[in-house]
C-alpha cells in the first residue's frame, strides 16, 4: 500500500482490518509508521512510558507471515495497540506509574492482555497513566504526566491519560484503559475519542492493579464506535480467574453497528447532569443539547427523566473508592508513604481515615441509587448526559483536590455497574473537545452501540484530528 | 465518631482519628491533610442524611457454594 506515515497512523482498526486481511497493508509497514510517529511525536505528549520497538516489530513480522500463509484470526490482527500502564505484561515492566513499583515486571499478562495477544495484537508499549488510577496529573509520579494533544498545556483527563492522548494522537489505533470514576471516559471526553465501559463483570478484572474492587471496569479507548466494539468483542467474557466477571453470552456487537436509531427512547436526566453553576460549563451543555436535538432529527424520542437521589453518588463512588483502594495499599501507606506521589498519597489516606459507618452508608445509597437508575432504565433505552462538567483544564496549577471535590457525570455509572461510552460531541469556542456519554441498560452494550454509531455517523466529530 | 461528624475538629481530634487509622502522621502532614480531610467531610456528611430513603438491605451476602 502506498501511503504516508500519517495516513497509515489515522486509519481506524475497522478500515485497516480488511487491508490487512486482503494483504493490502503490512503489519510491519503498519507498525513501522506507528514506532516512526511515537518518536516523532510523543516527545511532547509524553504518552508512552516504556516502549517496545523490537517487541513489537517481531510481533508485527510474526503477524505478516500468518496473514500471508493463511492465518488470518480476525479484526485485531496486525493491530497495533497500546495500553495503560496497570495492566500486568509477562516479562515487561508494569508500574503503575509509581515509585512504590518502580520496576515491577509481572510474570503473567492479564486477561485481557492474553486475550489481544491472542486476537494477533501488536504492543507498541505502556500508557502513562495517574499514579496507581487516582489522585491527578501529579509531577511527583515515577513518570512526568501525559498532555493533550489538542492542547499541549492542558491535562489529556485521567487517570487513563496516556491512553486518551495515545489514540488521539495518531500514536496507537486503540488503546486499553480502566475506569473506576471515569477513567475511561474523561479522557475519552477530553480527548475527542470514543470510551467504553462495558457493565461490571462484562470484562475480565483479572492481572489488572486494582483500585476499587467493586467499581473497576477495564475497557477499549479508541477513535471511532466501530473499534470499540471490535476491541470490547476481543476482550468481554466470563473469566474464570476472575469472579466478579459474569457468566453472560458475549453478543456479535459487529451487528449492533446499525445507523438508525428511529423510534428509541432517550432519557435525559436534566437535573444534576444539566444544571448550570461554577463547576460546569455552559458551552459543554450547550453542545449537548445540540447533540440531543441531532438524536431528535434521527427520529429518537428525548424525555426528561428523574434519578431522586443522584447528588448522592458522589460521596459513594469516592468513599467506596478510596476506602477499598486503602486496604489495597494499606502496608505501603505505613510503611513507605514517602514513595507515593503528593496527590494519590492524599486521596488514598483519607480513604484509610473514613469509617465503617461511612462505608457502609455508601453501600446503602449505592444500593438505592441503582434501583433508581433500574426504574428510568425500564421507561427509556438509554440516557444522554455531558461526559464531563468542564473541558480539560491547565496542566500548570493543577490541583487534585478539583478531582475530589468537583461534581462527577461518570462516578455514578460506576456505583451502579451500569454500562457507559464516552463519544466526541462537539468543541468549545476555543477548539476544546467536548464528551456525550450515553449510558444503557445492564449488558445492553449492544443498544448503546446503536445509539452512539449513528449520533457519530450523524455529528461526523471524529473527522477531526489534533494538531499534532 | 463518623467523618460526617467531623466538622472543624482540631489537629488534636485529628491525630486521634489517624491514630485509630493505624496512621502516625508528622505536624506537617497533619497540617496539610486537615483541611483536605475537612472539605471531604462535608460531601461525606451527605452519606450520613436522616432523609435517606434506605429501606433495603445494602450490603448483602450470596452464599454461592459449589454442591459438587
Amino acid at each position: 500500500m502506498t501511503a504516508t506515515s500519517s495516513e497509515l497512523c489515522y486509519l481506524t482498526i475497522s478500515q485497516a482490518a480488511p487491508l490487512l486481511r486482503e494483504r493490502q497493508l503490512s503489519p510491519v509497514e503498519l507498525t513501522e509508521a506507528f514506532l516512526r510517529r511515537i518518536t516523532a511525536v510523543d516527545g511532547q505528549l509524553r504518552a508512552f512510558v516504556t516502549l517496545l520497538p523490537e517487541r513489537a516489530m517481531e510481533q508485527a513480522r510474526q503477524a505478516e507471515n500468518e496473514i500471508q500463509s493463511g492465518g488470518y484470526r480476525g479484526p485485531l490482527h496486525g493491530i497495533p495497540i497500546g495500553l495503560k500502564d496497570l495492566y500486568d505484561t509477562s516479562g515487561i515492566l508494569t508500574t503503575a506509574m509509581s515509585r512504590v513499583t518502580p520496576d515491577r515486571i509481572p510474570d503473567q499478562d492479564a486477561t485481557t492482555v492474553a486475550k489481544l495477544d491472542q486476537a494477533g495484537t501488536i504492543l507498541l508499549g505502556k500508557l502513562a497513566m495517574h499514579e496507581f488510577a487516582l489522585g491527578g496529573a501529579d509531577p511527583t509520579s515515577l513518570f512526568p504526566p501525559a498532555r493533550n494533544p489538542w492542547d499541549l498545556e492542558r491535562i489529556p483527563g485521567g487517570s487513563s491519560s496516556g491512553s486518551g492522548a495515545a489514540v488521539a494522537a495518531g500514536l496507537c489505533m486503540g488503546a486499553l484503559g480502566s475506569d473506576t470514576g471515569g477513567s475511561i471516559r474523561g479522557p475519552a471526553s477530553f480527548c475527542s475519542i470514543v470510551g467504553f465501559k462495558a457493565t461490571y463483570g462484562r470484562v475480565s478484572n483479572f492481572g489488572v492493579v486494582p483500585l476499587s474492587w467493586s467499581q473497576d471496569h477495564c475497557g477499549p479507548m479508541t477513535w471511532t464506535v466501530e473499534d470499540s466494539a471490535l476491541i470490547l468483542q476481543g476482550i468481554a467474557g466470563h473469566d474464570p480467574k476472575d469472579p466478579t466477571t459474569a457468566d453472560v453470552p458475549v453478543p456479535d456487537y459487529s451487528q449492533s453497528l446499525v445507523d438508525d436509531i428511529k423510534g428509541m427512547k432517550i432519557g435525559v436526566p436534566r437535573r444534576y447532569f444539566f444544571q448550570s453553576g461554577p463547576d460546569v460549563e455552559p458551552e459543554t451543555l450547550a453542545a449537548i443539547e445540540e447533540a440531543l436535538k441531532v438524536m431528535t432529527s434521527l427520529g429518537a424520542e428525548v424525555h426528561d427523566v428523574e434519578i431522586p437521589h443522584i447528588e448522592y453518588a458522589r460521596p459513594a463512588n469516592q468513599v467506596i473508592m478510596m476506602g477499598e483502594a486503602f486496604a489495597f495499599h494499606e502496608h505501603n501507606l505505613k510503611t513507605r508513604r514517602e514513595d507515593y506521589g503528593n496527590m494519590v498519597r492524599d486521596r488514598f489516606l483519607l480513604g484509610g481515615l473514613t469509617t465503617m459507618g461511612d462505608y457502609v452508608q455508601a453501600q446503602r445509597v449505592r444500593r438505592l441509587i441503582k434501583d433508581e437508575m433500574a426504574q428510568v432504565l425500564q421507561k427509556v433505552d438509554v440516557m444522554v448526559t455531558p461526559t464531563s462538567p468542564k473541558p480539560p483544564p491547565m496542566l500548570e496549577g493543577y490541583s487534585g483536590a478539583s478531582t475530589l471535590l468537583g461534581p462527577s457525570f461518570t462516578g455514578p455509572f460506576n456505583i451502579s455497574g451500569l454500562p457507559a461510552i464516552s463519544v466526541p460531541g462537539g468543541f468549545t469556542s476555543g477548539r476544546l473537545p467536548i464528551g456525550l456519554q450515553i449510558v444503557g441498560r445492564p449488558f445492553d452494550e449492544p443498544t448503546m452501540f446503536r445509539v452512539a454509531y449513528t449520533y457519530q455517523q450523524a455529528a461526523r466529530w471524529f473527522e477531526q484530528r489534533p494538531p499534532v | 465518631m463518623s467523618m460526617a461528624e467531623s466538622e472543624s475538629i482540631s489537629i488534636e481530634q485529628f491525630k486521634a482519628i489517624s491514630q485509630r487509622a493505624g496512621l502516625e502522621f508528622t505536624s506537617a502532614e497533619m497540617e496539610h491533610l486537615l483541611p483536605l480531610y475537612q472539605q471531604f467531610a462535608e460531601q461525606l456528611g451527605m452519606l450520613h442524611d436522616p432523609a435517606l430513603p434506605l429501606g433495603l438491605p445494602a450490603v448483602t451476602f450470596e452464599a454461592k457454594w459449589d454442591s459438587k
